[in-house]
């Protein structure tokens, strides 16, 4: 069919519009925003066996994503999403990967170690508490402490995890994959999760590739108990690109609770941060996640007290067996880790914290479940409505701290491993806290007056400007940088409050300074000379039903805008946030089920679900 | 009734099983002393053989002669404690061995079926007969017009049968006409889950029922109302076998397993009587696939 076409009609649709939608990879540039979850894990990962699913497999996992109807794994109950996701990558725990399920099922190598008899003794009927006894054993054994395993880190790692423990649960895990993956229509990455936990801080990153099995079967997950530096992962990641051919991406996560660790002046070895260090974690790790079930991490109140939006799925449950909850520090979220990285920049001459926005479920259920109205939970523990008035086990937190998020978008020419892949490396991804808001945001000069309309939006973006994710060099003159941005809302999701620009750079001390600026708000509200819109939206959601409607907001809002306050010597990146109008967050869902107030969920009845863009950077330095 | 067993596959089955077991367990391949009495235990040379192999699987070292006494003391210890164990029943009530040996007879099941490819006649026939698994979708291939809501209010719908009119009589041009919409206005040979991912479901579906040709609408979607032009329908069609041999080969394969499994099973059920005495289920059929097997169907 393609190839009958007349060349009167392929001239006529260059004419008529700039990038017509083609299931094939024909455009010069991405015109397909592709949703996916880099971050689910099945029984493979120690914890969720041990919280009490027994029974979650990648296979189940692809199935939910792919938009079938699975049994989930931790109800038994049927379960389906609205629509599909794109791609998916399984990552679960490298360390003791798959271990706990293949003892717990009969493996001998594995029931004869020490650790394993030791388990299967303080588990003799699995039960959810027996299960629950073993994950507290390995925290505490995993940092050498008294636990009721009598093993050490080191017995953990030799009865559970090295020599070639691990190989047939990897391999399984990849021959699932292989099977699952779709080039074109449903694309499955091959990846796993390294989970150190230096000091009780969440220095998690999710590792995917962008090959298939053959070159993934040539290693075996590196996890934290080969090492707990970043800095020995990003080595590992090096030699075994090299060795394999491996194109590999690292996505850190919960910065929120790394306990002032995510990013930092100072190295694990106790060094300062330096340039080397800054070249070597930008190489592996362009994307991260900024927001999860447990919780956003891009802004904190107390760190940007005059941002009004910032107080959002706020979790500060560390992963600490005493259920702590650190105050937030300047290298605990995202917006303050993008502004110290210009700090380190200026001194350096390398940024550090270059970091794009991806959004992904880190789900232990076994299922990307995280609409508001689909929501299944971080685990087993708060599967069900009945469940989430209890603690989880996960630091102090109980079920409805969790937060039904997110997912990531990525701009890319195709849906295949290497296509997507590379949309990570180049940043062009945002991280929305679930619904599948369309974003598009350039920077350039010149771009004032631009049509936003329809295909043309992107089609100039790419001509005359770079994309999210992408630096900007000083025009001559000092002319200051103006960028055009179009948010469209979810079809099946709330409309849209506003769309915001937030603005990271340095004053005249070299100390990084943030500013918001509202570009887009709807039903004609006024944008004050600060670049401000203080009026907000409204709020249509009946706390009896927990309906709402769409009668605020608006589908689609678009600006091109010029930063008013430009310093051409001053380096500064600048990042998009869109908010919905209010919606109800699945805890009042699960109130009215209930029959109880939602104030004992201790959460906000209703919540502005939102996206973030990767940044845009500008530096005086071409 | 020995008769009628003898024919069965399961017999078969069971002896080839049998025999596996003493191979694996004996690790000698020979066959087992009939003569044994319940209070011998032998090791054969076989079985140390396999408990050295085990050992070097672990430590990568041969282990020292004092190991190697070692690892024969501690097989004879559990084969004592496994004998008295099984002698006083332990093994009846327990899930984890109840289920472990379910597994095993599943496995050797599954490790004697040699599944060959079986031609082009057998996967020809498979694919008919699983054609709407295999069917590519009908595509289309159209532009639309966006009328929104936001900024129309309450004379959206007047406009649009407005600007239909205006449309089917050309008298406007279809690229001034309509709103912004951050979606293509062409769409170029796209399925309906193309379209879906895009536009919604309901608003893929109306589209399947729309003529060739004029301008029709208005269809609803997620952000407002849509006029839409038809310019091309591709029907969607059952592809020829050789374009997806590997795909229906891989399904045969996994359909052949399944069967076999479930042919098996029905058999040693049908050896049994069963009665259920709860009130709560009666016997329902127990033979159906389990939740956990929902066959993966293709989208």
């Amino acid at each position: 069919m393609r190839n009958t076409r007349t060349p009167l009609l392929t001239v006529l649709a260059t004419v008529m519009a700039s990038a017509p939608f083609s299931a094939w990879p024909e455009a010069a540039y991405p015109e397909q925003v592709y949703w996916g979850d880099t971050h689910l894990h099945t029984s493979n990962s120690f914890d969720v066996y041990l919280f009490g699913t027994p029974n979650s497999t990648p296979d189940t996992a692809y199935r939910y994503a792919k938009g079938l109807p699975v049994i989930n794994p931790t109800t038994g109950t049927r379960w389906q999403m609205s629509r599909p996701l794109d791609f998916l990558v399984v990552a679960d725990h490298a360390e003791l990967l798959g271990s706990v399920y293949r003892l717990f099922n009969g493996d001998e190598s594995l029931r004869q170690t020490k650790t394993g008899k030791a388990m299967l003794e303080l588990a003799p009927d699995r039960s959810e508490e027996q299960l629950q006894e073993i994950y507290d054993a390995f925290n505490y054994a995993a940092s050498n402490q008294e636990n009721k395993l009598g093993a050490s880190g080191k017995d953990l790692y030799d009865d559970l995890h090295g020599g070639d423990k691990r190989t047939t649960a990897w391999h399984d895990y990849i021959e699932t994959a292989e099977r699952h993956n779709e080039p074109g229509k449903f694309t499955a990455l091959i990846g796993f999760e390294w989970s150190s936990n230096t000091n009780g801080g969440n220095l998690h990153r999710v590792v995917f590739q962008a090959e298939g099995g053959d070159v993934a079967k040539q290693y075996i997950p590196y996890s934290y108990l080969e090492s707990d530096d970043p800095e020995d992962l990003w080595k590992w990641l090096e030699t075994t690109s090299d060795k394999t051919g491996a194109t590999f991406v690292a996505m850190p996560h919960n910065s929120n609770i790394s306990i002032g660790q995510m990013f930092p002046m100072q190295r694990v070895n106790g060094e300062p941060v330096d340039a080397d260090y800054a070249r070597a974690r930008m190489k592996w790790e362009p994307v991260l996640e900024v927001t999860q079930i447990k919780g956003d991490s891009e802004a904190h109140p107390a760190l940007s007290p005059n941002d009004e939006f910032a107080d959002f799925e706020t979790y500060d449950f560390a992963l600490t067996p005493d259920g702590a909850r650190p105050e937030p520090t300047k290298a605990d979220y995202v917006r303050n880790g993008l502004m110290r990285g210009l700090e380190l920049e200026q001194k350096l001459g390398v940024n550090p914290y270059k970091y794009g926005m991806g959004g992904s479920t880190d789900s232990h259920t076994g299922i990307s479940a995280v609409q508001e109205t689909n929501f299944a939970g971080k685990g087993q523990h708060d599967s069900t409505p009945e469940r989430r008035t209890h603690k989880t086990g996960i630091g102090s937190s109980m079920g409805w701290d969790m937060a039904a998020a997110g997912y990531v978008g990525v701009w890319a020419k195709a849906n295949t491993r290497e296509e997507l892949t590379a949309a990570f490396k180049r940043k062009e991804v945002y991280g929305t806290s679930g619904p599948r808001i369309t974003l598009r945001f350039f920077g350039g000069y010149g771009l004032e007056g631009s049509p936003v309309d329809n295909g043309k939006l992107s089609e100039v973006g790419y001509a005359k400007g770079v994309p999210m994710g992408a630096d900007l060099a000083p025009a001559e003159g000092g002319t200051a940088p103006s960028f055009l941005v179009a948010a469209m809302k979810d079809p099946q999701s709330g409309n849209l409050d506003r769309i915001q620009i937030i603005k990271g750079f340095l004053d005249e001390q070299g100390v990084a300074q943030e500013r918001i600026y509202d570009v887009a708000v709807s039903d004609d509200r006024e944008i004050d000379e600060t670049g401000r819109c203080k009026t907000p939206v409204g709020n249509t959601v009946d706390l009896e039903t927990g309906r709402y409607t769409n009668t605020i907001g608006e589908a689609q809002l678009t600006a091109t805008w010029t930063d008013p306050d430009f310093d051409p010597d001053v380096r500064a990146f600048y990042y998009v946030r869109v908010l919905e109008i209010p919606t109800p967050r699945y805890s009042l869902l699960d109130s009215l089920a209930l029959g109880i107030d939602w104030k004992e969920t201790n959460r906000p009845a209703t919540i502005q679900e939102r996206a973030y863009s990767s940044p845009i950077w500008y530096s005086p330095e071409s | 009734m020995m008769k009628t067993v003898l024919k069965e596959p399961l017999l078969y089955f069971l002896i080839l099983a049998g025999g596996l077991f003493l191979f694996f367990e004996r690790g000698d391949g020979g066959v087992a002393d009939e003569a044994l009495k319940p209070e011998q235990i032998v090791v054969t040379q076989g079985q140390v053989d396999a408990l050295i192999l085990r050992f070097e699987k672990v430590w990568q070292r041969h282990p020292t002669a004092r190991e190697i006494q070692g690892l024969i003391d501690s097989h004879i210890r559990e084969e004592v404690y496994y004998r008295e164990a099984l002698a006083m029943g332990l093994d009846q009530d327990d899930g984890l061995i109840r289920r472990r040996l379910g597994q095993k007879l599943q496995f050797l099941s599954e490790d004697m079926m040699v599944v060959e490819d079986p031609g082009d006649q057998v996967l020809k026939a498979y694919l008919d007969a699983k054609a709407s698994e295999y069917r590519a979708p009908t595509r289309l291939s159209f532009e639309h017009l966006y009328l929104s809501p936001d900024l129309r209010g309450a004379a959206v719908e007047s406009d649009a049968v407005a600007l239909l009119e205006k449309l089917r009589e050309h008298k406007v041009s279809a690229e001034l006409s309509g709103d912004s919409l951050m979606v293509p206005q062409q769409f170029r040979e796209a399925s309906e889950s193309e379209v879906e991912r895009v536009l919604g479901p309901a608003f893929a579906q109306s589209l399947l029922d729309l003529p060739v040709g004029r301008w029709e609408g208005p269809v609803r979607s997620g952000y407002g109302l849509h006029l839409v032009r038809i310019s091309g329908r591709v029907e969607g069609s059952v592809p020829e076998l050789g374009a997806v041999r590997d795909l229906v080969l891989r399904d045969w394969e996994l359909a052949q397993r399944q069967e076999a499994n479930e042919r098996l099973f029905r058999q040693m059920r049908s050896r049994y009587e069963v009665r259920v005495e709860a009130q709560e289920a009666a016997a329902g059929d127990d033979t159906m696939q389990s939740a956990a097997n929902l066959a993966p169907g293709r989208i």
